[in-house]
């Protein structure tokens, strides 16, 4: 604004009175047509860009929200009709509204499949997990951020390689595992094998290095202990990674079918929503309407979590790709 | 920092009571005794509600000592939950498998061969060597034979289910083409000259969707006569002159004759959709859309597989019914659990099952007894019933799905016209005979 008015003040003939504005930037009044044409066109172009900017804006939000929109029609639509392209009623009448869609998917979602048991049972499960995963990774990347000691980066380094096997070679030999310490069909079966989590360890890390040394100097000579330091300099500091990471492995947990098929028996009390979507699949295909209307409720929690620390999340990706 | 100290220790408090008194949030393992019989089964909700009525009336039978005890795991993933359960030696006494499982699981040595069982059935019935088999669906008992290395035949199980393809087609698509829409294609010439009319490119109508893996080309291959594998087992013969005729009818339908819709690639509208939407007229499918397309209300009829040089045939899909071995079972469980699957298998209960869930018996005595409400449908079962006489098993190899990963992508090049016929089904032949059957 203040180099348009540089400009505006050069041209000889115009006579320029600049009026406090509403929202406080000065607009400059004239008489001058070359310049009332050119304001126009300067008005016309942010217009046009604007237009354009929230027509790319909401063609993508339409592009995000079409899969959502299209499970909630689905969750909707009268049985075996799933593929059928029509969306559309007949009549904006209650016959042509239930000839296409019903309300029934949501209703043998939760009378006939436990729903409300698995979706407890996840909570539990994810809740728990990303809790104390978030714990022993912000612990040890502390650790390998600030601490020195005989072969730390060779250390760090091996456990970084495991990240690159896959994760399905562990699921034998962690069955195997847990089987014997007796935590076939339990809770701990569901969590514990996953609690060492080394891309969080990594994440981790790597932001904290970006923590000042000065700070942690700073702290002991005000003589914090250890454990001060950790919990009133770095965790306050590493908020927003740890939040993200919190985000990560719960969103894991949440999805995370095999291990949690395998690890527990067949009807068991302690059967998680990825388990129990699974019953709607079948050799032949899938009772889309009945996953779809299972699905609308399982995506609630993930929504809540990523809506309430989405600034969170989005600092602590970006900062987490950072080195100081 | 007295708040932050307190989240921690409680944090801290709560693992070590997880770690602690967990297991007693859950249901604990085993309860069952010599007298149990535990069945794993992978069915939909209404399979499951009348299997279980089936195994509580089997429990209830008078002189029966056991009782069966039904659990329902996912039929996705079900493969690594049998793996792990073994590895941990915890199995079911009776699992339902996908028919392609049976072979790996056979050659891992963990199933009960039952042939004692049948030779002990028949003798106390007084029946010939071999009857009890015959009356099943041949291509379903099929899948339960397996030969060992020496060649020997052991008998894994019985099916519980079995299905194969036909030929779907749209009334209304044949009667806006001026063809009888009671008079569906019987051979493969009579079903070119169709698609050709029921083709209509510039209005996104196909005669024909057509789908590519192996298990959907075996109608194709089998209706040409093509033989698989050897008799020995031990070479691929799928590059013979049947086998090439056959895979150039699917490139014809498609190149040649234009009247296939492109449901084989990938980003194609699949057959399914593409046959509930009108855009194809034709497509082979199986009885398990029936009522999906009914609820579409798509108007359509069923037949058998255009019949080729060696007649009409189709692929043959399924699951059995296996016994897990288990050292520390009785003798007389054992038996049990056949007498059980047997039951479940016998002419009565099939057709009540069939009957209720719209299925094809794996009893040919209950072919008879088979009776629905719905007449139309019951007909069109039938021509499934009647299909599956000719059905063929697939390929018993250790690694099914393997030849599918080989295969398929050799016959979209020789569809794309990339390579001849001859070379895409050489090529496969050659990988099948060195990375899955020469183990």
């Amino acid at each position: 604004m203040s180099n348009n008015n540089e400009k505006i003040k050069k041209q000889p003939d115009a006579v320029l009175v600049p009026v406090p504005a509403q929202d406080g930037a000065a607009v400059i009044k004239h008489e001058d047509p070359v310049l009332k044409a050119k304001m126009h066109a300067l008005k016309y172009n942010r217009i046009i860009t604007r237009a354009i900017l929230y027509f790319m804006l909401t063609m993508g939000a339409l592009v995000v929200l079409f899969p959502l929109v299209w499970m909630i029609l689905t969750a909707m639509k009268q049985p075996g009709t799933a593929f059928k392209f029509a969306f559309i009623p007949e009549s904006l009448s209650y016959e042509g509204f239930s000839k296409l869609y019903t309300l029934e998917n949501f209703k043998k979602v939760f009378a006939e499949f436990n729903f409300m048991k698995y979706f407890f049972n996840s909570i539990i499960v994810a809740s728990l997990a990303a809790v104390f995963a978030t714990t022993f990774a912000c612990m040890a990347g502390y650790v390998f951020a600030k601490k020195n000691f005989i072969y730390k980066d060779l250390i760090f380094y091996m456990l970084v390689a495991t990240m690159m096997i896959p994760g399905m070679m562990y699921l034998v030999p962690q069955f195997v595992i847990t089987v014997k310490l007796g935590w076939f069909d339990t809770y701990q079966g569901l969590i514990i094998p996953h609690l060492a989590n080394i891309f969080g360890v990594f994440m981790m890390r790597q932001f904290m290095r970006s923590i000042p040394d000065s700070l942690i100097e700073a702290a002991k000579l005000d003589g914090a202990s250890e454990w001060q330091v950790f919990t009133i300099i770095i965790v306050p500091m590493a908020m927003p990674i740890i939040v993200t990471l919190f985000l990560l492995t719960f969103l894991f947990h949440w999805s995370n079918f095999i291990w949690q098929l395998v690890i527990t028996k067949p009807g068991s009390a302690i059967l998680t929503i990825p388990v129990g979507l699974a019953y709607f699949s079948g050799p032949h295909g899938s009772e889309w309407e009945l996953m779809m209307a299972a699905s609308c409720f399982s995506i609630i929690p993930m929504a809540i979590l990523f809506l309430v620390a989405q600034n969170f999340f989005i600092e602590g990706m970006t900062k987490g790709a950072v080195k100081e | 920092m007295i708040r932050n100290s307190n989240i921690l220790t409680l944090a801290v408090g709560l693992l070590l009571f997880f770690f602690l008194f967990g297991s007693f949030f859950c249901s604990k393992p085993g309860g069952l005794g010599d007298k149990d019989i535990l069945v794993w089964v992978s069915y939909g909700p209404d399979e499951y509600k009348l299997f279980e009525k089936i195994a509580k009336n089997w429990s209830e039978l008078k002189g029966n000592d056991y009782k069966v005890h039904v659990a329902l795991i996912p039929w996705m993933g079900q493969e690594s939950k049998y793996r792990t359960a073994l590895i941990a030696g915890a199995p079911p006494d009776i699992g339902r498998v996908d028919t392609p499982f049976v072979p790996e699981l056979a050659h891992n040595n963990v199933l009960t061969d039952i042939k004692q069982y049948l030779t002990a059935e028949e003798t106390e019935k007084k029946m010939n060597t071999g009857e009890i088999l015959l009356e099943y669906v041949k291509a379903a008992i099929d899948s339960c034979v397996i030969k060992d290395k020496n060649g020997v035949e052991h008998v894994y199980g019985f099916p519980d289910q079995t299905n194969g393809a036909c030929l779907f087609y749209n009334k209304d698509s044949f009667k806006a083409a001026g063809l009888d829409p009671e008079k569906p294609p019987k051979t493969w010439d009579e079903f070119i000259e169709y698609a050709k009319k029921l083709t209509k490119p510039d209005e996104g109508l196909y005669g024909f969707g057509m789908d590519n893996s192996l298990w959907w080309s075996f109608p194709f291959f089998n209706t040409f006569g093509t033989k698989f594998l050897s008799d020995d087992g031990a070479k691929c013969l799928l590059d013979s002159k049947e086998g090439v005729a056959a895979l150039q009818m699917k490139v014809d339908i498609y190149k040649k004759y234009a009247v296939e819709g492109g449901a084989w690639k990938s980003g194609g509208q699949n057959t399914e959709t593409g046959f509930i939407n009108g855009r194809y007229a034709m497509i082979l499918m199986g009885p398990w859309n029936l009522s999906r397309f009914k609820a579409a209300r798509v108007n359509f009829g069923v037949a058998l597989v255009p019949e080729g040089p060696a007649g009409t045939s189709t692929n043959v899909g399924g699951t059995n019914m296996v016994i897990f071995r288990n050292e520390r079972r009785p003798a007389a469980k054992l038996r049990a659990c056949y007498d059980f699957l047997r039951y479940v298998t016998s002419p009565d209960v099939q057709a009540e099952w069939a009957s209720t869930l719209r299925q094809i018996p794996v009893n040919l005595k209950a072919y008879d007894k088979f009776r629905i409400d719905d007449k139309e449908e019951e007909q069109k079962l039938k021509i499934f019933m009647e299909q599956m006489k000719t059905a063929q098993a697939r390929p018993k190899v250790l690694k099914y799905a393997q030849l599918e990963t080989i295969i398929n992508p050799e016959m979209e090049s020789a569809l794309s016209g990339n390579i001849t016929v001859e070379k895409a089904l050489g090529n496969a032949v050659e990988r099948i005979n060195r990375e899955v059957l020469a183990h």
